[in-house]
């Protein structure tokens, strides 16, 4: 067999790092010499804790604080020696950010000199219960210079604040992903007016919202995922033509003005402890989502429609 | 309406003659076009015939319907699309692949070239121990076994 990969130059061998997971990334550097080079330019950076810290050593303290010294060690030492002139992607996943602040600092810094397109900043700790309706106030705030980034294109922010009106800046941002944050209505308002290129929101774990109202010409797809205080539901003017509504949480109103355009629904109702009496919220959303080529939903609406099925016999 | 056809020449003298749209997914062929008389052979001196007729064959897949015969893409075609591009790529040797990336790369075809660095990181790479790596992609393992465990040592995370 000839030897293809050894003719193919630098530049071709390194956006095939790239586009290898970090962790995958990192172990090709123990293939030669030459390959040990190519890691340090990937332009697909992935720091995250939990390679670092493994649930086993979650009770022992002093061995989960070496592992997240290993870690920022890790971190620094990237930052300071990465060669690549442009980033793809930079994600930063750490909990407890506060304690570390110089360290996250530099590396957001490092993801925005080098105009990296996608940058996902998780704050969240690992241990928080998704399904709990425990809120977790944020304890950082995204570094000034970040609004500066004028080439982003997905931002991804859990458990950070953040200043929606800095948002004006970023022309080219096509996604947004939010999650873990106290989010006001009339942030999220903010935010969509000032995005006005947006094609992706995803909202995860946010609270304070009480209903969600969107009008966005350009959004494509929309994602709520646990926020459990909406409940004054979720309203989708006619200016949105949603192609893809993804729904978690408790079971509220959701009323989707233009559902012509709409061709995947996912409705979870799985965190609902019981049946309670929703069979017209329950209509309305259905009524809403008839016509989608692909719907999924779950086990709780058959459950609601066999109790009402069971409650219609009975009555006979 | 009438169609624009390009003719295009590999190295090897074959001739491909194809739709403008098709040859327009290259970003260098445009200028090639502007350097040379817009009605010649472009002769492409870095692809052979077989590796053109396969670029060639993913560009007439890919090439979008510009008319506004609702022109915009669905997703299920964008499913379609995606099912064609792995079988496309699952049909190929390991010397057509190197040589498609080559191609892709030196034709500036974005979505080609992204496809097969994709399909070389997921298929020649990932999941694999790096013997197995080495020998898929024949890297010759010019490390002493003391320099070999430093490596490992200094990107100890990445194997646990």
């Amino acid at each position: 067999m000839a030897d293809f990969f050894s003719l193919l130059p630098d530049t071709l061998i390194i956006l095939i790092i790239s586009s290898l997971p970090f962790k995958e990334a990192a172990r090709t550097s123990v293939l030669s010499k030459r390959w040990r080079r190519f890691f340090h330019e990937t332009k697909t950076v992935d720091f995250d804790e939990t390679h670092f810290i493994k649930e086993s050593t979650e009770e022992d303290q002093s061995k989960k604080d070496t592992q997240r010294r290993a870690f920022l060690d890790f971190l620094s030492d990237w930052v300071r020696n990465s060669t690549a002139p442009v980033l793809n992607k930079l994600r930063l996943a750490i909990s407890n950010p506060q304690d570390s602040a110089l360290q996250v600092n530099n590396c957001v810094r490092f993801a925005v000199d080098r105009k990296a397109k996608i940058l996902e900043l998780d704050f969240s700790d690992p241990s928080w219960n998704e399904e709990s309706f425990e809120n977790h106030d944020a304890l950082f705030d995204l570094p000034p210079f970040v609004y500066e980034h004028d080439t982003l294109e997905f931002l991804k922010l859990f458990s950070c604040h953040f200043l929606s009106s800095g948002f004006e800046n970023f022309t080219s941002l096509k996604s947004i992903s939010l999650g873990w944050i106290e989010l006001p209505n009339s942030s999220l308002g903010s935010l969509l007016s000032t995005c006005r290129f947006l094609e992706n929101l995803s909202l995860k774990k946010c609270w304070g919202l009480e209903y969600i109202s969107v009008s966005a010409p350009r959004l494509k797809s929309l994602v709520i995922d646990k926020c459990l205080d909406l409940e004054n539901g979720v309203w989708i003017n006619s200016r949105t033509k949603l192609r893809v509504f993804k729904y978690i949480g408790l079971l509220v109103n959701v009323e989707i003005e233009c559902w012509r355009d709409l061709e995947e629904a996912y409705l979870d109702y799985g965190l609902e402890s019981n049946l309670r009496d929703c069979g017209d919220v329950l209509y309305q959303t259905l009524d809403n989502v008839y016509s989608v080529s692909h719907l999924t939903m779950c086990s709780y609406m058959l459950q609601v429609y066999q109790a009402f099925s069971l409650y219609l016999n009975s009555h006979k | 309406m009438s169609k624009k056809n390009i003719v295009l020449k590999s190295s090897n003298g074959i001739i491909f003659e194809v739709e403008e749209a098709v040859a327009l997914q290259s970003e260098t062929i445009p200028y090639m076009i502007e350097d040379d008389c817009a009605n010649d052979t472009i002769p492409l001196a870095n692809v052979t015939g077989d590796i053109l007729a396969l670029v060639i064959e993913y560009c007439k897949k890919h090439v979008v319907v510009a008319d506004g015969d609702g022109g915009g893409s669905s997703s299920s075609s964008q499913e379609d699309l995606k099912n064609w591009d792995a079988q496309f790529m699952n049909d190929l040797d390991q010397s057509k692949i190197f040589n498609l990336l080559l191609a892709a790369d030196f034709l500036n075809i974005k979505t080609l070239f992204d496809l097969t660095c994709q399909f070389v990181a997921d298929t020649m790479i990932k999941g694999k121990s790096v013997e197995e790596v080495r020998r898929t992609l024949n890297i010759e393992k010019d490390y002493t076994s003391e320099e070999e465990a430093k490596a490992r040592q200094e990107n100890e995370w990445a194997f646990k």
